[in-house]
């Protein structure tokens, strides 16, 4: 929240006779009378500026009788003051803008330092900032925002984020670690509540992210809470924000219209591609669509000519997004509610606060309702100790649809993938309509002749005939206690506690497609008699789990000022964290929801099942059990030194040990350090005269940090398995996962990071360079392996990543009067190569076809190369795609699939090098606007494309289909191969795969635009403030390097764009 | 709970001294309950009843390049580059990682699984002599019997008269990935086959809970294979006879209920080890598959096997449904006792032993015949005789994991040498492909991954 609280006095001092040089002296301060250092101060129009000394004072001569001055410095609100030719002393009192306050503290989890002391490197994120962007979840807010952080949302649903690129061959591991407050967040980071936050800090290179030692390999993101500040009157604040996400717009997705996905099936069928399945024993497994359905009626003489074919054109016009987007779609409404009270004396403080999100979904039942509280204490109880404490509860329910009939695409099972375009899912009645749906649709209809359950799937129907529901319950204690046993030494001991429930319940209704499906597959019909082996009632899938946490932590902190200059910061301490977690499951048949009964069933026996459908199968089992411990130990200490707060050294150093790792306890210990040092050059004297120059600091760091995982072991490791109904017999068992493999170690991370830091002519811009180099090395990475040992790979620390790249971070301050314009510019690189690669080298076709997808580590590329075949172009003749082979233009598909990896085209990487964005925020009295536009260039990405074989085999369409090549001249216009039948899978992957459908990943994106307005009612005899603020998220793509209108940063939908209306208020 | 207070107080002492010592007893928490190294008997026995793992290893080419089944064009067409080239006897079949998981791969882990098992044995000291001597011997079973799945499709045929030392496979007899893969002589090779098979034989026991589990029986029917497939015919005999005496039942298939989409259930009688494959499925799915007419109009009409076997797919081609597991799996890759008499009836012809031979093919056909139906053969000469069995061999022993083995073994043999045939018709050309006797296709190349990682000379 910006403050606009401006308290200006001028104070007469004297009265002089009007001269031809005037001169005025004057103050800067800041609102508790603290003297401001090098404001700068402009006079009149005439360009003269000064600035304030160290004691804040200021003088100039003016031939003016009258005019104004404009005081500005980084970090405060521009003032303007005005003069006569009686005026000789002006006091003024600059008022902080809180967003950019030179002292900016940020915190590691282990201390709040100044960021002037800090030489490592760190980006503080606070309140107003994050809150340009109204989100459930408080990783959301970070996109864009942060330089160095980057926001990998291509698969949707959980971004991946990384720090500075990537610096691990493991995709499990490319994750920063999550810091709240002191310690690492073990829960789901969505029990969080973003209004209970204060600011976010992300470290970034190892002086900052050592003390974190093994885990911090990926950056580290702390999120500060809100604390009770003492000796503050009781204030409530209360926050509530509607937001409104668009409808899905499903024709975002190239699929293929109607009518040519019907002449396709007319020329399959023509062709007899479905004979084969029509007529065998098996036809029964197969889904087959009403166009085929009808021909294949009238070629049995059921249908006649005219009525097939009136029958068919009638499907030509639908396309079932409609009916979904009109029925199983909806636009999303996001409710958030936030109150809270904080206050406190001299010797105590709190902080309450009750939040409730009420989310409703994109899809018509999900829903998701999240109530936080949180309550803070602090307390002085005797001299030199203070206390703090922290519970927080938080207690989330997720409803969702289940079952694939439920969102776009449908799929539908029975040797397809995705339901044909011109389904139909609600009658003209509004009657829900079956679809054929995992069999075939004639054999469902009059399976069993009456004595089986329905059989059929509407999707309109299921929507509220299954669901699943996730409860979570999340709970925080922590207990900090401090102890100053002198003034300069401290002792800190900290108790957190944190604890996980989360309950996970499917329920299939009686009337649902997969319960009425799993009783019919076991039903056994003989004449009259029915038998059931699954009873028939819904079915509960049910799963519990449970997560424990307890860490402790001791520190001795040091803090002490030696001859008035030097200052020495020194901590140690340890700690030992503990956190069991455990699982469990279980599936109920014949579940009566209104009545809680369930019936047994066997499970050891196995059964014919209906029809032939599959071999004498078991009932199908879901659960089971499962445990696990974490438990770490370390070590750490920090010193910082600091001359006359110009020359900063400071020293970092960590162990870790943990039960993951190893067998022997030596190889347990993983020792990381860190060394940074800083230079204030604005401090030196022979800068002081330059007064144009407000800070310039260069900055120095190199350490190590890590990243844990793997486990080493000189005997093999077993994993005993869960029972499966595919299992012929009922036996415990167990694998062999690893063979022995004691030479495991932690993966280490080096970082070289240099940076300037600077501000000129009183803050109007600033900002900080940094340039870091990476070597991430003993990268762990599946090694490929002699497959005659049994196994493809091994895990081995085999691998090494080379990065650098640069941060920038300007802020400038355009306009400084009553009009405020300010803009900060973010740009960020990264480029990292994998410089040692042992592990598995696949064939060309899996470069070409993951595109970017996945890490795939190659040796001198990026991670998520993006590989593709050279195209050659369409055969003018024929329209088929032709590559090279040998040099040659080849149509031989299968042998340009497997040519050698060095013939593909390289292209760059899918993760963009280079990002950031450029924000900017007006005020004129009480309204603000803030406008965040982002930016992602370099990278690429590969375009889906039409594959006839998966079209033909599996309805998998796409709308390149449309730009088929279709006569010769087409090449000239075209690069999509014409449709041939029998399709040729090679063929198709061949193109698919080729340059032809790699573009240019660049983006510009209008992200965020908030506006809000202040204003400050007096109630109640004091001064209150209301806001309100309208923002629109994800509002536009700008600018897209691609022509072909899709949004290279989704695999699937972009995200819909969303609006807020807001109301605050603070009392 | 004890260990963390311990700790804590460790924590506590470490931070006012600086010491940095390890909790040894609190970091040595399992991480994860489910895993563990093999430390007891339980441990090793659950280890080998890992059906995934033991008994559904063996590779898909044992079947792949066969003559009991064809591709129709568009199934051929739309198969992926491995595949048509095996269906093709590529002389150079390019192994993806897949396939070199599915034919190699699959069956080494089986053989690791069984060098953990005996490893683990050696240090593990819990007593109970008679579970040892069963896990040891299921081991050796387990080893032996895939190393003899890996030589029909990577060693040379074993030459009853030659030297035998061309190249085998690599015996792998460790768990250490450290040690290299070389490559033994194909004498080698079933030396320790047969080795390992007898020493299963006197470490299983008689009987068998589970027929995942291989008793005395399997192990006597797997040598008895084994010999035959080297032309040991006399051992063959004795290990047959040595299993038939065990065991010798056989399914009377007008008992079978032809309804059923697959005929046979799993576990049933003839039964003596059970395992399969799925990984060649691609090609040998019953809905891709076809049976060529010269299999299929083999059998005669009253043949109870030419139902119980096949079916009629609707589009003018025959397919394969009976397999011994049950279901549509690509071949049941275990032993069962039909094999024993056809091994018997062979062994006893080429020993001149013709009425014993053909009585012991008569009591085998006998079941496969609708009731009153059968005609039993006769024969005179040993050529004759064995041109019968041979012929009823195949019709047998269709998808069963052995018709490979028979044809890299009777090709030597003029009289029963097959060149064999696919052809590939797009409708307007036709291109035929041919795989001669002997030919050295029919010994399949090393993944190519293989060859990379080892340095081991590759075939051809």
């Amino acid at each position: 929240m910006k403050i606009y609280f401006l308290i200006v006095s001028c104070m007469l001092l004297g009265i002089h006779k009007g001269r031809t040089q005037h001169k005025i002296k004057g103050s800067v301060v800041d609102v508790d009378g603290r003297p401001i250092e090098k404001a700068s101060i402009s006079i009149g129009t005439g360009g003269q500026i000064v600035f304030s000394d160290a004691r804040g004072l200021f003088q100039f001569n003016t031939p003016l009788s009258a005019g104004a001055i404009h005081i500005s410095h980084v970090g405060y609100h521009g003032y303007t003051a005005h003069f006569n030719d009686s005026t000789s002393f002006l006091k003024v009192i600059l008022t902080g803008e809180a967003r950019i306050l030179e002292e900016v503290v940020v915190s590691t989890g282990y201390q709040r330092i100044p960021k002037e002391r800090a030489t490592g490197s760190f980006v503080q994120l606070d309140s107003a900032l994050l809150n340009n962007r109204i989100t459930t979840n408080i990783l959301e807010r970070l996109d864009g925002i942060a330089p160095g952080l980057q926001f990998d949302n291509r698969s949707g649903s959980a971004p991946r984020l990384n720090i500075r690129g990537i610096n691990t061959l493991s995709d499990a591991l490319t994750q920063p670690l999550v810091v709240v407050d002191n310690f690492p967040f073990e829960g789901d980071i969505g029990n969080i509540n973003p209004n209970d936050v204060e600011s976010v800090t992300l470290l970034r290179d190892a002086a900052a992210t050592s003390i974190w030692g093994a885990r911090a390999g990926n950056g580290v993101i702390v999120i500060n809470m809100k604390k009770p500040l003492a000796d503050q009157p009781t204030q409530i604040s209360a926050t509530a924000n509607a937001t409104v996400g668009e409808k899905p717009n499903l024709y975002y997705y190239p699929h293929m219209r109607a009518a040519d996905f019907i002449d396709m099936e007319l020329m399959l069928y023509e062709n007899g591609f479905y004979d084969t399945q029509l007529n065998g024993v098996n036809a029964r497994r197969y889904v087959f669509s009403p166009v085929v359905d009808i021909l294949h009626k009238r070629d049995n003489g059921l249908l006649n000519e005219a009525d097939a074919m009136a029958a068919i054109d009638g499907y030509r016009g639908y396309d079932y997004r409609e009916e979904m987007m009109r029925y199983f779609y909806r636009p999303s409404v996001k409710q958030q509610y936030n109150v809270s009270l904080s206050g406190g004396d001299s010797r105590s403080a709190y902080r309450l606060s009750v939040g409730y999100d009420d989310n409703a979904g994109t899809t018509i039942n999900n829903h998701m309702g999240r109530l936080t509280l949180r309550a803070t204490n602090t307390l002085k109880p005797v001299e030199r100790m203070e206390l703090q404490t922290v519970v927080a509860y938080t207690q989330s329910n997720t409803a969702n649809g289940v079952g694939a009939a439920t969102s776009y695409p449908i799929v539908v099972g029975g040797g397809k993938s995705n339901l044909y375009p011109y389904a139909r899912l609600v009658g003209d009645g509004g009657e829900a309509l079956a679809i054929p749906y995992q069999y075939n649709y004639n054999f469902v209809d009059t399976a069993g002749n009456g004595k089986l359950l329905d059989w059929k799937m509407r999707p309109y129907d299921e929507r509220h005939n299954a669901g699943m529901n996730r409860r979570t319950q999340h709970l925080i204690a922590n207990l900090n206690v401090n102890y100053g046993i002198t003034d300069w030494l401290k002792i800190e001991g900290l108790y957190a506690f944190e604890k996980q429930m989360g309950e996970m319940q499917t329920v299939y209704s009686e009337r649902s497609f997969y319960a009425r499906n799993e009783i019919n597959r076991f039903t056994q019909v003989a004449g009259e008699s029915v038998t059931h082996i699954i009873p028939p009632g819904g079915i509960l899938n049910s799963a519990n789990s449970g997560m424990e946490s307890h860490r402790v932590r001791l520190q001795l902190n040091m803090d002490r000022t030696f001859r008035g200059i030097q200052n020495v910061t020194v901590f140690v301490g340890s700690e030992v964290s503990h956190r069991p977690d455990k699982s469990s499951g279980f599936r109920a048949y014949g579940y009566n929801e209104h009545l809680l009964t369930t019936q047994q069933v066997d499970y050891v026996n196995t059964y014919p099942v209906y029809g032939g459908l599959a071999g004498d199968s078991r009932v199908d089992w879901y659960g089971g059990l499962d445990a696990g411990l974490r438990r770490f130990v370390s070590f750490y200490g920090n010193g910082a030194y600091s001359y006359d707060r110009k020359y900063i050294v400071s020293l970092s150093a960590r162990r870790d040990a943990s039960n993951l790792f190893g067998v022997a306890t030596n190889d347990r210990w993983n020792p990381l350090w860190s060394a940074g040092a800083a230079w204030v050059a604005t401090r030196e004297r022979f800068l002081t005269g330059v007064q144009w120059l407000d800070l310039l600091k260069v900055r120095a760091t190199y350490g190590h940090s890590g990243n844990s995982g793997g486990m080493a072991s000189t005997l093999p490791v077993i994993t005993y398995l869960s029972p499966s109904s595919s299992w012929r017999t009922n036996l415990g068992r167990a694998m062999i996962t690893t063979l022995p493999n004691p030479q495991l170690k932690w993966e280490d991370v080096r970082m070289i990071n240099y940076a300037i830091d600077f501000s000129v002519f009183g803050g109007r811009v600033s900002g900080t360079f940094e340039y870091y180099t990476k070597k991430s090395t003993d990268l762990i990475t599946d090694d490929a392996l002699d497959p005659t040992t049994g196994f493809s790979s091994i895990r081995r620390n085999v691998g090494e990543v080379k990065g650098r790249g640069f941060d920038i971070q300007v802020t400038t301050r355009n306009l400084n009067g009553a009009f405020e314009w300010n803009s900060t510019v973010l740009l960020s690189n990264n480029t990292s190569r994998v410089t040692k690669y042992y592990g598995a080298q696949h064939a060309s076709l899996t470069y070409a076809s993951y595109a970017g997808t996945s890490l795939l580590p190659t040796l001198d590329k990026p991670l998520y190369p993006i590989f593709s075949y050279r195209f050659a172009g369409l055969d003018p003749q024929t329209g088929d795609p032709q590559g090279f082979l040998a040099g040659e233009v080849s149509k031989n598909y299968s042998g340009l699939l497997a040519d050698s990896m060095q013939y593909l085209r390289y292209h760059g990487t899918a993760l963009p090098p280079y990002y950031g964005s450029l924000q900017n925020s007006f005020r004129w009295k009480g309204v603000e606007l803030f406008i965040n536009i982002t930016y992602k260039f370099g990278h690429y990405f590969q375009r889906q494309t039409i594959n006839y074989a998966a079209l033909f085999n599996s309805w998998a369409t796409h709308r390149d289909f449309d730009r088929r090549w279709q006569a010769p001249g087409d090449e000239r216009i075209t690069t999509v191969p014409s449709l041939v039948y029998p399709a040729n899978s090679a063929r198709d992957n061949f193109y698919a795969y080729s340059d032809a459908n790699i573009d240019k990943g660049d983006v510009i994106r209008l992200q965020d635009i908030r506006l809000a307005y202040t204003f400050k009612p007096k109630w109640l005899g004091k001064t209150n403030q209301l806001q309100v603020n309208c923002n629109v998220n994800n509002a536009a793509l700008l600018w897209s390097a691609n022509q072909s209108g899709l949004d290279p940063d989704y695999y699937e939908l972009p995200p819909a764009r969303a609006y807020t209306i807001g109301l605050s208020a603070t009392f | 709970m004890k260990n963390v207070k311990k700790c804590f107080f460790a924590v506590l002492a470490g931070a006012v001294l600086g010491n940095l010592f390890a909790c040894s007893e609190f970091l040595d928490a399992k991480p994860d309950v489910s895993v563990s190294t093999p430390e007891t008997l339980a441990d090793l026995r659950a280890l080998l009843d890992d059906e995934d793992k033991i008994n559904r290893h063996a590779p898909g080419l044992l079947e792949m390049g066969t003559d009991d089944y064809f591709l129709d064009y568009s199934v051929f067409s739309s198969r992926p580059a491995f595949d048509q080239a095996i269906y093709l006897w590529d002389a150079a079949p390019f192994f993806l990682p897949t396939n070199t998981g599915q034919q190699w791969t699959n069956s080494y882990r089986a053989i690791t699984t069984a060098n953990v098992v005996l490893e683990a044995l050696d240090r593990i000291e819990e007593a109970n002599p008679a579970l040892r001597d069963i896990l040891k011997g299921e081991a050796l079973f387990i080893r032996g019997y895939a190393f003899y799945f890996l030589a029909q499709l990577y060693s040379a045929p074993y030459e009853v008269n030659g030297s035998n030392d061309g190249l085998g496979i690599p015996l792998r007899l460790t768990s250490d990935f450290n040690v290299k893969s070389t490559r033994a002589t194909v004498k080698e090779t079933y030396d320790r086959i047969i080795d390992d098979l007898q020493q299963a034989v006197v470490l299983l026991p008689e009987h068998t809970d589970y027929k995942t589990r291989p008793n005395k029986t399997a192990a006597y029917a797997a040598l008895a294979r084994i010999y035959l497939s080297m032309e040991e015919y006399e051992l063959a005999d004795e290990m047959a006879d040595a299993a038939l005496t065990r065991q010798a039942a056989l399914l009377d298939f007008n008992q079978l209920d032809f309804s059923l989409n697959y005929p046979f259930t799993p576990f049933h009688e003839e039964t003596l080890y059970f395992a399969f494959c799925t990984n060649g499925s691609q090609l040998l799915l019953n809905t891709r598959a076809n049976i060529p007419d010269e299999l299929y109009h083999a059998y005669a009409e009253d043949d109870l096997r030419k139902s119980a076997y096949y079916f009629d797919k609707g589009n003018g081609y025959i397919g394969f449904r009976g397999s011994y597991t049950g279901s549509n799996s690509t071949y049941f890759a275990g032993l069962a006792t039909d094999e024993l008499y056809l091994i018997r009836a062979e062994c006893r012809a080429r020993a001149g032993r013709i009425a014993e031979a053909i009585s012991a093919l008569n009591q085998l056909l006998e079941t496969r015949w609708k009731t009153g139906t059968y005609e039993p053969y006769t024969a005179t000469t040993e050529s004759g005789a064995l041109a019968i069995i041979v012929g009823e061999r195949r019709k047998e022993l269709a998808f069963r994991g052995v018709r490979w083995s028979d044809l890299r073994r009777l090709n030597k043999d003029e009289r029963f040498a097959k060149t064999l045939m696919r052809e590939v018709d797009d409708g307007s050309t036709k291109q035929v492909y041919t795989l001669p006797p002997n030919d050295p296709k029919y010994i399949y190349l090393l993944p190519q991954d293989v060859i990379l990682a080892t340095g081991m000379p590759q075939n051809r």
